[in-house]
């Protein structure tokens, strides 16, 4: 065995070279689905021979990428999103996954072209399937977290369309149980990375857990939500649950990629934050421990995941339900492998070397199974496992194929799973000697108690190609691209199986270097031996124990056992989490938005009844002002009648007066005439003593003549001086003093003068 | 620190005429010929435009574009002053303005009444534009008002008693919010004898009063901008408008009191006083509550229109929140998810008025094969859809995803917890109608829906380009941005928020 001089190269000594074969490996594919849209307004055939072509294309450009990555990394900028500079870096790992991701998806392209043929909606299908390759290898060969979650996302939508193909009831509601899912997956990788960003200020994959640590964050959170993230498109259990329900429902050569590849984008994720991010560059003890820890943790749901789901698939009858569990299972031992790498730190090259080389082997096995599978489909257009029987008679070739996934996945030696299974055993047994841990060797027994499980429902399977006839004949054979699909893939898991040491030296050991697991265990992972009785032995057993199991289960039924609903996940979980979520929304969202609005209502109610009692007391107001006018007028007009009536009074008296008068007129013009005479006698009395009265007079004025004439001299001059007096009033304007006037207003003057400037 | 140099220019006062006068053109010609009439209105959305692209260069060199006119209206006077969140909110505006027009014109023409929609509609740009170029709180107030009132046309545009109803509501509504909003404003000028937005606040009164004008400002603006419990107009009025008035009045005109939010917190009270007050706390929490229940009731909704508009409320919930959390990061957020909001929901609502315009189908469960039907419409609503989930790389990725970083450095994460649970809603309500109407529906029974395939085939088909290039622009709007390396909206917002928050 040639000791690889590989595993040595340190981290350090990593050669970066620039090229855009990554960035064409993602756009051709994308391209080719435009021109597929282009092509399939011409023809069948054109589209598919550019769905083809484009997916080819796709592989070439990946695997182009063999010499650089060999020699170190492949980065390759394309700009920037949001200020983070984004890109691809294509290391070992990556490579080996987007190789194995092209190659299968290429396989399944040109299986499609036979099994489509009698599918609607094609052109759609294969646009699909194009972005999704796009997409997966977008999310393998990312740079950073950023653009990888960017690529994982639109990898859920468009892998959406592939899962829903169908479009009947069963295909919605699987649809919207993966759609969800993968969304709130979504969603919690992106809590995950923006805390990450947060705590280290960098999405870059590099080990940050150190960062975290100083960031105050915790990093059991950030793992949970990582979980959640990369685990629910794993499979992982609990948050399996969409792969049984969305796998089967798609078609087959789409169930083999979503199976073989795109829960490898979980798988590669979850393998990236356990074994990169959250490992510490500088190796204190606090973060090794974390990493441990999360190893772990890791470890025991792998083991959970694989014997659950593998009792699971024993139960199951619809042939491509035993295989999407079966996927499950297998991602159990993947996450297995997984957890000891974490769980032993930079021992854990064996754990590491193990989980990658089954990524690898499970996409190719897998695929094919759901191929071989799918190949029947569309000649028999039954799934159900005890309505198929003796299909080898008439398709030896897809029969053969079976046999060759049936080997390969029980680990038979000599195909390909008898390689990783080996791995992963030894990891489990080396990582009890290396800790001492003995749960350990419970990880063992389950370990190999699955293993004949997987065999189990595998021969369980494998009556519909080689049990008994049954139901209709089906008719018609592979057609020629079906045969290369398959015959490639079997081929691969062939030359695999036959030289497991050349993929182990060549890819899996340095890039177990590249993560930093070195010493010891990467030397060992190097020098694994394969082919050697104890490890044969591994493989044997369970077979065996299958076998019997297989026989004692079909005598007395055991494999009819339907375990009750109230037991599943899905019962028990998610149930009751969405009908939390939909109680929440109901209570806190509608009800509290009814309530609002009845508030407004109300409030509108209220100041309507207000403003009617305002109107009313307006209208009382008004009505009293007209009564009081209403009796006012009343007043007035009885004032009006007692002003009369007082008139009247008044007129009658006046008239009274008025007869008085006269009659009293009467009486005084008598009396008037009374008085005349009187006056008429005295007259005649009087004019006598005026005669008499004259003649006296005249003697007297001759003898007063002289004494006037004397006194008159005297009166003039008395007459003179009296007419002399001033005749005006005492107060005229002429009286005025006008000096004195003047002489008071410059007084005044001067008083107001002393009276204002004197404050001041 | 950004160099602040301050230029007079004419721009922003024209950008705010042009439309006014406009306005008033139309009104003149429109009886005469409405070839013209709406030719002009085109053009009149164009120039004004035009104008504020106009100010790019000046903005773009870390000037502050100042135009004051004391003369006007003394003794407070008349200010514009645009800064870089001004010029984004601006060009949005004027961009999906001229967008909407030029779908108007399509849509409105099987409708009555056009002789007073298009004046309205030109007259609220001037409106809209008044409030983010004006420089001071009673210009902005006026020119709220202007934009508020006219509004009110455009929601009751239809004349139905339903329509009417909602009218209703919006005007007491809005009477509401500018009484608050006076009453707060008079208390400013009491308490600081100024209404001149400056860049770190004017404000350091701590009193009863100042917290009363704070509350003011909050219900005033939280009215237009839809915050929970004052939200109560918007899911009847926003249904109810034709659709291009639905998708101005959703994707614009909310804006607006968020925009009005921003500027009192941190250009009139100032972010240090808010902080320190502790005031924040209402506006987050009144936020949240908007998120949560804007997104759980969007989900029960089964009209199209509706649920956009419920939407719409969860929406103006991560712009509310954004202001509150004092972190650079959410604010750019924030300022960036009000330009793409505005992108994502108008393109939403003018596909929803799309598919009504052709089918007359409102019901979301009515809409299956709707996209197989008219793939353009539904291809940008999935684009808008999508984006409004936080898929990158479209736009809603960009604003979640700082709005979360913001969040987180804030010290609350609880509120990345509801962004991403808010996200998860919007998936659920979103996602049923694109499945609706890309995956249901004529597949499931081919054979004898054959016949009505074909007669639907016929009835339906694809609306005209006049209507199908404005929606695929504003939804290309929402795509194209972040796809260059340097993504100019979120360099806006970036260079705001740094001029906002210091």
């Amino acid at each position: 065995m040639a000791a690889g001089p590989s595993y040595t190269v340190e981290q350090a000594v990593v050669i970066e070279a620039t090229s855009a074969l990554p960035l064409l490996a993602v756009v051709v594919p994308m391209l080719g689905a435009v021109a597929l849209v282009w092509a399939a307004r011409r023809s069948e055939k054109a589209r598919n021979a550019v769905a083809v072509l484009s997916s080819l294309l796709a592989a070439l450009f990946v695997f182009a990428m063999a010499p650089f990555v060999k020699e170190g990394t492949v980065v390759f900028s394309i700009g920037s999103f949001m200020g983070y500079p984004i890109g691809f870096r294509v290391d070992g790992f990556a490579f080996i996954v987007s190789a194995l991701a092209s190659f299968v998806w290429c396989a399944a392209t040109l299986f499609s072209v036979e099994y489509m043929e009698h599918e609607h909606a094609r052109s759609r299908y294969y646009l699909f399937l194009l972005v999704t390759l796009g997409c997966t290898l977008g999310v393998f060969m990312a740079r950073d977290l950023l653009t990888l979650f960017l690529f994982f996302e639109l990898m859920t939508f468009s892998s959406y369309i592939l899962v829903i193909h169908e479009q009947n009831a069963e295909s919605f509601a699987a649809g919207d149980v993966y759609l969800y899912m993968g969304v709130f997956g979504g969603l919690a990788l992106l809590f995950g990375i923006m805390l990450l960003y947060y705590y280290a200020g960098t999405v870059e994959l590099s080990p940050m857990l150190d960062k975290i640590l100083r960031g105050g964050g915790n990093p059991y959170f950030l793992a949970v939500l990582f979980a959640l993230g990369f685990g629910t498109k794993a499979g992982m259990m609990p948050l399996h649950i969409w792969l049984p329900k969305a796998h089967p429902v798609a078609p087959s050569p789409a169930s083999a990629l979503l199976s073989g590849i795109l829960i490898k984008a979980g798988a590669y994720g979850l393998t990236r934050c356990l074994l990169l991010i959250f490992t510490s560059a500088h190796g204190d003890d606090l973060a090794l421990r974390v990493s441990s820890m999360l190893g772990y943790a890791v470890l025991w749901i792998g083991q959970v995941t694989m014997l659950l789901a593998a009792l699971m698939a024993l139960l199951q009858t619809n042939v491509k339900r035993i295989l999407a569990y079966s996927s499950v299972s297998q991602m159990g031992y993947i996450l297995t492998a997984l957890g000891i790498a974490g769980y032993l730190g930079h021992e854990g090259a064996m754990g590491f070397g193990a989980a990658l080389y089954h990524m690898v082997n499970h996409g190719l096995f897998k695929a094919t199974a759901f191929m071989a599978v799918g190949s029947m489909y569309i000649r028999t257009h039954e799934l159900d496992l005890r309505k198929l029987g003796g299909l080898y008679r008439r398709f030896p070739f897809t029969s053969a194929i079976y046999v060759c996934a049936f080997l390969a996945i029980t680990g038979f030696p000599g195909l390909n799973g008898f390689a990783s299974k080996t791995l992963i055993h030894h990891a489990i047994v080396e990582a009890e000697h290396v800790t001492h841990n003995h749960m350990l060797l419970y990880a063992e027994r389950v370990f190999t108690l699955t293993s004949a499980l997987t065999a189990c429902y595998f021969i369980k399977l494998g009556t519909a190609f080689f049990g008994p006839e049954r139901g209709h004949a089906p008719h018609g054979s592979e057609s020629w691209s079906t045969r290369i699909a398959l015959g490639a893939l079997a081929l691969v898991m062939l030359a695999i199986g036959i030289f497991p040491e050349y993929l182990l030296e060549r890819w899996v050991v340095p890039t177990a270097a590249s993560f930093g697991l070195t010493g010891h265990a990467l030397s060992e992972l190097a020098h694994a031996h394969f082919f050697e009785w104890e490890s044969i032995q591994h493989v044997l057993i369970p077979l065996g124990a299958a076998v019997m199991l297989f026989v004692f289960g079909t005598r007395f039924r055991l494999f009819e056992i339907k375990p009750p609903v109230w037991l599943s996940v899905e019962y028990l979980v998610y149930r009751p989490l969405v009908q939390l979520g939909g109680l929440a929304c109901q209570v806190l969202g509608v009800r509290c938005n009814a309530g609002v609005l009845w508030a407004y209502d109300e409030a509108g109610r209220l100041s309507h009844a207000i403003t009617r009692h305002v109107v009313g007391l307006d209208t009382a107001i008004e009505s009293g002002y007209q009564r009081v006018a209403a009796d006012s007028r009343a007043l007035i007009s009885g004032a009006t009648t007692l002003d009369q009536g007082i008139d009247g009074t008044y007129d009658s008296v006046g008239r009274q007066a008025k007869d008085l008068a006269s009659v009293t007129g009467q009486f005084d013009r008598s009396l008037n005439i009374g008085y005349e005479r009187t006056a008429e006698v005295s007259k005649g009395l009087v004019t006598g003593a005026t005669s008499l009265d004259r003649s006296i007079s005249a003697g007297y004025e001759k003898g007063a003549e002289a004494s006037r004439s004397a006194v008159r001299g005297a009166a003039d001059a008395e007459a003179s001086s009296e007419s002399k007096r001033p005749s005006q009033p005492l107060w005229s304007a002429w009286n005025l003093n006008f000096a004195a006037l003047l002489l008071a207003g410059v007084l005044m003057i001067v008083f107001m003068i002393f009276l204002l400037y004197g404050k001041a | 620190m950004i160099s602040q140099d301050i230029v007079f220019s004419w721009l922003p006062v024209l950008a705010v005429i042009v439309p006014l006068v406009g306005t008033l053109v139309i009104y003149m010609v429109e009886y005469r010929s409405w070839r013209l009439r709406n030719a002009l209105s085109v053009v009149t959305a164009a120039i004004t435009l035009i104008v504020v692209l106009d100010m790019y260069p000046a903005i773009r060199a870390g000037k502050i574009i100042e135009a004051n006119f004391p003369r006007i209206i003394p003794p407070l006077g008349m200010s514009f002053r645009v800064d870089p969140l001004g010029f984004l909110l601006a060009v949005t505006t004027a961009f999906i303005w001229l967008m909407v027009t030029l779908y108007s014109l399509e849509y409105m023409s099987h409708e009555h009444h056009k002789n007073r929609y298009y004046p309205f509609l030109i007259l609220t740009l001037s409106g809209c534009l008044g409030v983010v170029l004006t420089g001071d709180l009673f210009s902005l107030f006026v020119f709220f008002e202007l934009m508020s009132l006219t509004a009110f046309v455009l929601v009751i545009h239809e004349e139905t008693p339903e329509a009417m109803r909602a009218g209703f509501k919006y005007l007491v509504m809005t009477i509401v919010g500018s009484l608050a909003l006076f009453f707060a404003i008079v208390v400013t000028y009491e308490l600081a004898g100024t209404l001149k937005f400056s860049p770190n606040g004017f404000f350091f009164d701590t009193s009863l009063l100042s917290f009363l004008g704070f509350l003011g400002y909050i219900v005033g603006f939280g009215v237009k901008a839809g915050m929970v419990p004052l939200h109560v107009w918007l899911p009847d009025a926003h249904p109810v408008a034709p659709s291009p008035a639905s998708a101005l009045l959703s994707g614009l005109m909310i804006k607006t009191g968020a925009y009005g939010l921003l500027r009192v917190i941190y250009n009139v009270y100032g972010a240090d006083l808010i902080q320190a007050m502790g005031w924040y706390n209402i506006l987050i929490w009144a936020a949240a509550i908007t998120i949560f229940l804007g997104s759980a009731v969007a989900i029960v909704q089964d009209d199209i229109k509706r649920r956009l508009a419920y939407s719409s409320i969860g929406q103006m919930g991560y712009i509310l929140l954004g202001m509150g959390l004092f972190t650079q990061s959410a604010l750019v957020g924030d300022i960036f998810h009000i330009f793409s909001h505005a992108f994502m929901k108008s393109t939403l609502f003018l596909c929803a008025g799309a598919i009504i315009y052709k089918t007359g189908l409102r019901k979301i469960k009515d809409l299956a094969g709707i996209g197989k039907k008219m793939p353009i419409t539904m291809g940008a609503f999935t684009t808008a859809a999508m984006a409004m989930i936080g898929i990158p790389p479209l736009n809603g990725f960009i604003s979640k995803w700082n709005l979360s970083l913001g969040a987180l450095q804030a010290g609350k994460p609880f509120f990345v917890f509801l962004l991403l649970v808010s996200s998860l809603m919007n998936m659920i309500y979103y996602a049923p109608i694109i499945i609706t109407a890309f995956m249901s529906g004529d597949h499931i029974n081919d054979d004898h829906a054959e016949h009505e395939t074909d007669k639907k085939r016929r009835l339906f088909g694809e609306v005209p380009p006049a209507m199908l290039i404005p929606m695929v622009i504003l939804a290309l709007g929402c795509l194209v941005f972040d796809l260059f390396p340097e993504n100019l909206p979120l360099y806006l917002a970036t260079l705001s928020a740094r001029l906002l928050f210091r």
